[in-house]
């Protein structure tokens, strides 16, 4: 029975009930993409463990790194001199005050020759009327228990005087013995008063880099030695005077064990002067800078497609691309950097083994934008699925061409991450850690086919701006001090590079940086 | 088990609750795939990726409205997926605009053939005539949805009734010639 009808009416009606079961082997795609999905899904937690993991780790070594410098400065300090110098120096010192004051005139002797080689020999006379005033002020040291009173020696407190006390030393002490011989005879008492603070001295100037703490320590030593040793001192006095002039042997022995203690003070020195060059780096070459460039291979978990998930059986390859830049580090630590920089990354993927030709009705790949409508009629499909007699009706009466689909996008790369040295030496070993911020500046998407090269248009599924995390190994080659040749294998991962629909494609690059790093 | 606890547990991404949730709703959802898709191979590929797409973002369905609905949408939405971005600008033809009545003997003629020649639609006709007429949406929400002007809507679901009109009739002429 024929009537007229509403059309849009005919249709609503005829499908209010329609439903229709699909084929079963519908499900069987989903169970599998769904069991391959939660596979994927292990991947995601477990890079975030490895990072999470690394940060810890960083973060332990930052934490024991400063607990571990703090301990280090502390025994230096306190403990060393006090080992090395309390009872073993006790004796030391003794002796050497006891059995002869020549040990330490003699050694000063030597250093008076060193000190007086720029003099001129007429000088000397000079050096005569400092020597009458010093020995008016040993005078008046004896009377004030001497030894403590040096803190208030002129002579120790005027800086910029320790070349000239040490030649005053000299001339008190008769380094000199051709000259003095007779002023020590005459004032026997004196000259030892003297030899005590030379010997102080001695070891004052001797550790001009020495905290006041430890030149304390040295000098309550000698106070006490020397103190306890007076009336021995005092009976020895006139022997001793004559075993300086002529018993040698005594000398080697006794000197051997002042050595000792000046090695003690030269080691601390030389300590001190390393500190002091440590803290000098770290203060004068915070800052690096370092141009790289690196080979760049993209890839992505998953079998998947970012084009289309049509393309998801046909083999693809990424080209190895480069990146370039420049990255910048600041030291926040002995072993810890934080940087950043500013690079320009490229990808390129390549999607073999595709069909294309024009025709009326089109298959439209689901993530691409399509540079101009001609495009548009542009029919792209797997080659295998015209082979196999899929998509006959879009390709089968019309000559199609066979091509690669050549994807290639662009980064500019604003890394920030945190540089860990293992290894800080001429070799340096470190481990690099972070995440990048990627803004997307090339998006293009072209057919290389024996026809030549055929533009489409671009991928709509790329965020303008993404992420990724950042996981590497730094090796270095310190050329000088301020250069140094660096070597980074580094491995992203990006997180939201593509938005909605990607096909399960999950993309990371992988690049072996390289460059030349200058510390200013 | 209710439709909440089969949720619940396809949120909780239990395969097989999935299935379960699958069986039911597959045969609704695969209509529609049909409806707007070129061809049976295509809607079944858009059922698949549906269907993936439902389980990955079950968690978050808020139990706030129709479940059917919801997923309803994203069949729709991801069949549009693959057309969206067709953009075709002609110009509104005001005559074609009238909705057409056609003649029909509704006993003869199958949803089948209905079926196959709204399939049989150019994509950019097939995806307004659906929306619109099938699936209740206005002309401004067909618009927001395919990326198209109103006017581009109107003219491209004129166009539609057209070709479907003249399908309808033509096989109605084919009957009747048989028929004498």
């Amino acid at each position: 029975m024929r009537e007229k009808k509403h059309i849009d009416r005919l249709f609503q009606e005829k499908f209010k009930d329609f439903e229709v079961s699909p084929n079963k082997s519908v499900w069987k795609n989903i169970e599998r993409e769904l069991k391959s999905k939660k596979r994927k899904s292990f991947i995601v937690p477990w890079w975030y463990k490895i990072a999470g993991a690394a940060a810890i780790l960083t973060l332990i070594f930052l934490a024991g790194n400063l607990i571990f410098t703090n301990f280090e400065k502390i025994p230096i300090v306190k403990s060393e001199p006090s080992e090395k110098l309390s009872p073993s120096s006790d004796k030391i010192l003794q002796k050497e005050i006891e059995t002869n004051q020549s040990i330490v005139s003699e050694d000063n002797s030597e250093r008076t020759i060193n000190r007086e080689k720029p003099i001129s020999s007429g000088d000397n006379i000079i050096f005569i009327e400092p020597q009458k005033q010093v020995s008016g002020q040993a005078e008046d040291q004896k009377k004030l228990n001497g030894i403590t009173k040096s803190g208030d020696n002129p002579k120790v407190r005027v800086p910029n005087s320790i070349a000239k006390d040490s030649e005053k030393e000299h001339l008190q002490s008769g380094k000199n013995p051709r000259l003095n011989e007779i002023s020590e005879v005459k004032k026997p008492v004196e000259g030892i008063a003297e030899n005590k603070t030379d010997y102080k001295k001695t070891i004052s100037t001797d550790e001009e880099g020495f905290d006041n703490s430890k030149k304390v320590a040295v000098h309550s030593n000698v106070q006490t030695k020397t103190a306890n040793n007076s009336g021995l001192v005092k009976t020895d006095i006139e022997n001793n005077n004559k075993k300086e002039i002529s018993s040698d042997e005594t000398i080697p022995a006794t000197k051997e064990k002042e050595k000792s203690l000046l090695e003690v003070a030269a080691q601390q020195k030389e300590e001190k002067i390393l500190e002091n060059e440590e803290n000098t780096e770290l203060t004068n070459t915070n800052w690096q800078i370092s141009p790289f460039a690196a080979p760049i291979y993209y890839g992505g978990f998953g079998s998947q497609n970012a084009i289309d998930p049509s393309l998801a059986q046909n083999e693809s390859e990424s080209e190895v691309t480069m990146s370039y830049g420049v990255n910048f580090s600041y030291k926040i630590s002995e072993r810890l950097k934080i940087r950043s920089g500013v690079g320009q990354v490229s990808m390129a993927y390549n999607t073999y083994d595709i069909a294309f030709a024009t025709s009326v009705k089109s298959a439209v790949f689901s993530n691409v934008s399509y540079s101009s409508p001609t495009t548009d009629n542009l029919n792209i499909v797997p080659l295998k699925s015209i082979q196999s007699g899929q998509n006959s009706e879009l390709l089968g009466r019309s000559p199609f061409t066979a091509g690669t689909l050549h994807q290639q996008i662009g980064f500019i790369e604003v890394p920030l991450e945190i540089e860990y040295a293992l290894i800080d030496k001429q070799f340096g070993l470190s481990v690099i850690g972070g995440a990048s911020t990627l803004f997307l500046n090339n998006n293009s998407l072209v057919i290389n086919s024996e026809n030549g090269r055929t533009n489409i248009g671009k991928m709509q599924n790329l965020n303008n701006v993404s992420f990724s995390t950042n996981i590497g190994l730094g090796l270095d080659y310190k050329i000088s001090e301020q250069f140094d040749i660096n070597l980074e294998p580094t491995f992203k991962y990006q997180i939201n590079s593509f938005s909605g629909n990607n096909n399960g494609f999950k993309p990371y690059y992988f690049g072996i940086y390289t460059g030349i790093g200058f510390k200013f | 088990m209710s439709l909440e606890q089969l949720i619940a547990k396809c949120k909780k991404q239990e395969i097989k609750a999935q299935e379960q949730l699958y069986r039911l709703y597959s045969g609704k959802l695969f209509s529609v795939c049909l409806k707007y898709s070129g061809n049976y191979a295509e809607a079944e590929d858009t059922l698949q990726d549906s269907f993936l797409i439902i389980f990955e973002k079950i968690a978050q369905y808020s139990n706030k409205g129709s479940f059917e609905g919801w997923m309803k949408r994203i069949a729709i939405n991801n069949a549009l997926q693959r057309y969206r971005k067709q953009r075709i600008f002609e110009i509104v033809d005001e005559e074609a605009l009238r909705t057409p009545e056609v003649e029909v003997d509704e006993e003869t003629i199958s949803l089948e053939y209905l079926l196959n020649i709204v399939q049989n639609l150019p994509d950019r006709y097939r995806m307004v005539f659906n929306l619109y007429v099938l699936d209740g949406f206005s002309h401004k929400e067909v618009a927001e949805m395919l990326n198209i002007t109103t006017g581009t809507s109107k003219s491209n679901l004129a166009r539609a009734r057209g070709i479907l009109k003249e399908k309808i009739e033509k096989k109605d002429y084919v009957k009747t010639a048989k028929s004498l």
